[in-house]
């Protein structure tokens, strides 16, 4: 993106930059791999006691990439141990360049260490989900070696709902049914990604049509979060969905300083953002109504795309009437002044809408303490042939903490995606020659993305639908952990199929199957991140 | 870096008559590349690794389509695509076999636009080759897959002979169990071959796949009534259920009568350089009483000889099971 844009600065000219895949392996990232120890203690009742993990990590050329230690603040977030040891090692490789992708650290580790839990339940004869529960974080769960604080934590309801919708004491049954040479195998995952931050700027503006515009900065990656983080703006000032306009997109329209559309963000902070921003359009609102038709503004409540005085209806402010008075006004009103907190990129933007309306600017200066985590269950079935290798997964649900369900469709869109990048995460191959230097996924035919015929036709979906204490709408991100907790359900599952047996790596290909079923030694060989 | 994804220049003739077509062929010789689908053809093109003079699209020779009955079979023209195959009323009536392989093909989106021909000819797909490295295929003198950090997972288990690719095509083992002919004409004439003549190894050719000359064209594929109608059994395995290649594949064509088998012909593709008739599984089973020993016995035969490279092992029980599953499972 940044020769695209570099590129297009110095020729004044809109630009394509269009790259192969091959291209992509030489200025692109990949997800690094690593290679770990991880030892865990367990007491009676499931409860872990303590865990050490070592990793080596696959860093790529630049050291860009930071996995191996989200991977250890996982460990401590997850499954809240008692007592932990966690150490690192970052190399140097030459190989392509590696980053963040999708739940970096965290999303590789669920799939490696969910299936480890079910060894251990079985170990100590108790049900999968009972030793997922006990060690699931809650709102007074820690983080990292610090044990900093979380903004809230409602996993445990995660997986109460997860084992109520996937009919979890009946579908334990079927673990390990075989008929002919299918076996059924069933599995739970988990997923764990820290999902929104603060302190950005929101940007709402009101015109002499009476339309409310949105100016956000988030962008889109197909999610439509811009829109969805939107609508908290207008529910909030009493603003009909078709009155409100979308400010997206170009930096021309004035746009503020928002939170990228990364790291499962978006939800969590850009609601705040615009919290933020409709509190401050409601005080103006307020203001106004009460220069205009006398009194405080105290005196005033928001209605229907206006202002009324509380006792006399008559005393009235619409949405219009309002812009045209801060066009007048000038001021803070129209935009002409702004609050010195504002980022540089907000005031630029706001300077350039500035006397097109009734305009408020604020930045997110809600208190947050804390880590706020976005968290996932998500439980698979699968039927295992035990001649070829290959697995169908039969059945496949998710149930996210994500806090208020901020757009029920989009959410559902968010974990049904995010759990089929699961499903990849587990098939897909990475074929890289040591010697050659050669990245050879450089097609779709060896990249094999899951395709509709490798996964669920459905991918069943809930919340828990529990407030996030320290967001003023309730609203926590999930984006990224609902691919850790997919990949996790199928590497359990497929551990569960083959009485256990772990394969402790991501992917699991069917010749990594086929191996174990005929009893012959794994092709790849130890710390050999990359499959052949 | 090199921009990979812009095919070269080269003249395009879209004939619509074999003879034109040959005609271009005579004057271009090996500086011609004969495109049917273009599935295979486009990929090398924008990956500059093969750079013809002249492409002669056949795709607008009419004459080259369609399935027909004759008094010996059926003949399908070369060029008629994988969707129509699979969904002619003939070959899925007698040939079902060759239905069921083709439906295996890639994705409803290729086989709509992929050819038979172009299927049974399709080249290799080792990523080395694939990649434009100077391999014995590609003409060089060494193999990258043949070596002990090699990627040979998806390579062969049979008859290499310096080069390890392997046949990729689903179409290739049903058309080598029901014993089709290939028709190949040229300006001097026309050869119908068996598939133990078309397909070739590398021992006899190390950088084609087929033995097509360059101055021929493969016009038509015939099924002998022979094995119409007799039991059958196609099944693939990939590591994505569509728009993948085999790990391996199996076809298998039974006679049987009374649960016993009079004769079969079974071929795996996936691995070795041609589709593998496997003679040996043919004999053992030949006048046996179907039984599940009977079907083990058949797929512990089937790897006999297989010679595995560093990550490709897993493919010998692979083989053996899709073969006992051919002979338990080939249904009328």
């Amino acid at each position: 993106m940044a020769i695209a844009a570099l590129l297009s600065k110095k020729i004044n000219r809109p630009l394509m930059h269009r790259i192969t895949r091959t291209d992509e392996y030489g200025i692109g990232a990949a997800r690094p791999g690593f290679q770990g120890y991880i030892k865990m203690g367990f007491r009676a009742d499931g409860k872990l006691l303590a865990a050490d993990m070592y990793l080596v990590q696959e860093s790529g050329p630049h050291a860009t990439a930071g996995d191996f230690r989200a991977a250890g603040n996982a460990l401590t977030m997850m499954y809240q141990p008692e007592a932990c040891k966690f150490r690192s090692v970052p190399v140097l490789t030459n190989t392509v360049p590696m980053g963040a992708h999708r739940g970096p650290g965290e999303n590789q580790f669920a799939a490696l260490v969910e299936p480890m839990f079910d060894k251990a339940a079985k170990q100590l004869n108790i049900d999968r989900i009972a030793i997922r529960r006990i060690n699931a974080p809650d709102n007074n769960g820690k983080i990292g070696k610090e044990r900093g604080p979380l903004t809230s934590a409602f996993q445990k309801e995660a997986l109460d709902k997860a084992a109520e919708m996937f009919k979890w004491s009946d579908r334990k049954k079927l673990s390990g049914q075989k008929t002919g040479n299918k076996v059924i195998g069933v599995g739970i995952g988990q997923g764990y990604h820290s999902a929104g931050t603060n302190g950005f700027d929101g940007l709402l503006r009101i015109t002499s049509d009476g339309k409310l515009h949105v100016h956000t900065g988030i962008g889109n990656l197909g999610t439509y979060s811009h829109s969805a983080t939107a609508r908290v703006a207008a529910d909030l000032l009493n603003c009909d969905w078709e009155n409100v306009v979308i400010e997206r997109g170009d930096t021309r329209k004035g746009l503020p300083f928002n939170s990228p559309q990364a790291g499962s963000l978006s939800a969590s902070t850009q609601s705040r953002t615009m919290y933020a921003a409709a509190e401050d359009m409601k005080a103006k609102l307020m203001d106004i109504a009460a220069k205009t038709h006398g009194g405080q503004p105290a005196d005033y409540v928001l209605g229907k795309e206006k202002v009324t005085h509380k006792s006399d209806a008559s005393k009235s402010l619409t949405f219009k009437e309002a812009a045209d008075k801060a066009i007048a006004l000038g001021g803070k009103y129209s935009g002409k002044e702004v609050p010195d907190d504002l980022n540089a990129i907000t005031k630029q933007s706001v300077g350039m809408i500035a006397g097109t309306g009734l305009i408020a600017a604020a930045k997110d200066n809600l208190p947050r303490v804390g880590v706020t985590p976005g968290l996932s269950v998500s439980m698979a079935q699968i039927e295992l042939d035990t001649e070829t290798g290959k697995f169908e997964i039969k059945d496949m649900i998710c149930v996210a903490d994500c806090g208020t369900v901020l757009h029920p469709l989009g959410l559902g869109h968010q974990i049904s995606g995010g759990n089929v990048m699961g499903i990849g995460m587990v098939m897909e191959r990475h074929i890289y020659d040591p010697k050659l230097g050669i990245p050879a996924s450089v097609g779709f035919h060896q990249g094999k993305l899951p395709t509709y015929l490798d996964v669920p036709v459905e991918v069943g979906w809930a919340a828990v639908e529990k407030p996030d204490p320290q967001n003023p709408i309730g609203v926590k991100g999930v984006g990224e952990p609902v691919l850790g907790s997919g990949a996790s359900a199928i590497t359990s599952a497929i551990a569960d199929a083959l009485g256990g047996h772990l394969f402790n790596r991501t992917p699991v290909t069917p010749d990594m199957i086929i191996n174990h079923l005929a009893g012959r030694p794994p092709a790849h060989k130890p710390l050999q991140v990359n499959t052949v | 870096m090199i921009v990979k994804d812009i095919m070269p220049q080269f003249d395009l003739f879209q004939p619509t008559q074999l003879k034109d077509a040959l005609s271009l062929l005579d004057n271009y010789g090996k500086d011609a590349w004969k495109m049917a689908g273009g599935y295979d053809s486009l990929v090398w093109f924008k990956e500059r690794i093969k750079r013809p003079k002249a492409v002669i699209d056949l795709s607008g020779i009419a004459e080259m389509k369609g399935v027909k009955e004759t008094p010996d079979g059926v003949e399908i023209g070369a060029l008629t695509n994988l969707t129509d195959i699979e969904r002619d009323p003939v070959i899925k009536a007698k040939y079902r076999l060759l239905a069921d392989a083709v439906s295996h093909v890639a994705s409803p989106q290729i086989r709509n636009a992929g050819t038979i021909g172009g299927n049974a000819s399709q080249d290799a797909r080792c990523l080395y080759y694939r990649y434009g490295l100077p391999c014995y295929r590609a003409g060089g003198n060494t193999c990258f897959a043949d070596t002990p950090e090699g990627i040979n997972r998806e390579h062969a288990l049979f008859e290499s002979d310096r080069c390890v690719a392997v046949s990729p095509s689903d179409g290739a083992p049903a058309l080598v169990a029901l014993d089709a002919k290939f028709v190949l004409k040229s300006s001097s004439g026309e050869r119908v071959i068996g598939t133990d003549e078309f397909f070739i190894g590398p021992k006899v050719d190390i950088t084609h796949l087929t033995s097509t000359k360059p101055e021929e064209i493969l016009t038509a594929i015939r099924l002998p009534k022979t094995w119409a109608n007799a039991n059958f059994y196609f099944e693939k395995v990939a590591d994505r259920n569509t728009w993948d290649f085999p790990l391996v594949n199996v076809a298998a064509a039974m006679k049987v009568q009374n649960g016993t088998i009079q004769d079969a012909r079974i071929a795996c593709g996936g691995v070795s350089a041609v589709p593998r008739r496997l003679t040996s599984v043919e004999q053992i089973i030949k006048g046996q009483a179907i039984s599940e020993n009977l079907a083990k016995l058949a797929g512990q035969s089937a790897s006999r000889g297989a010679r595995p490279l560093n990550y490709n092992g897993f493919k010998i029980p692979l083989m053996e099971n899709l073969v006992m599953r051919a002979v338990r499972d080939a249904k009328a």
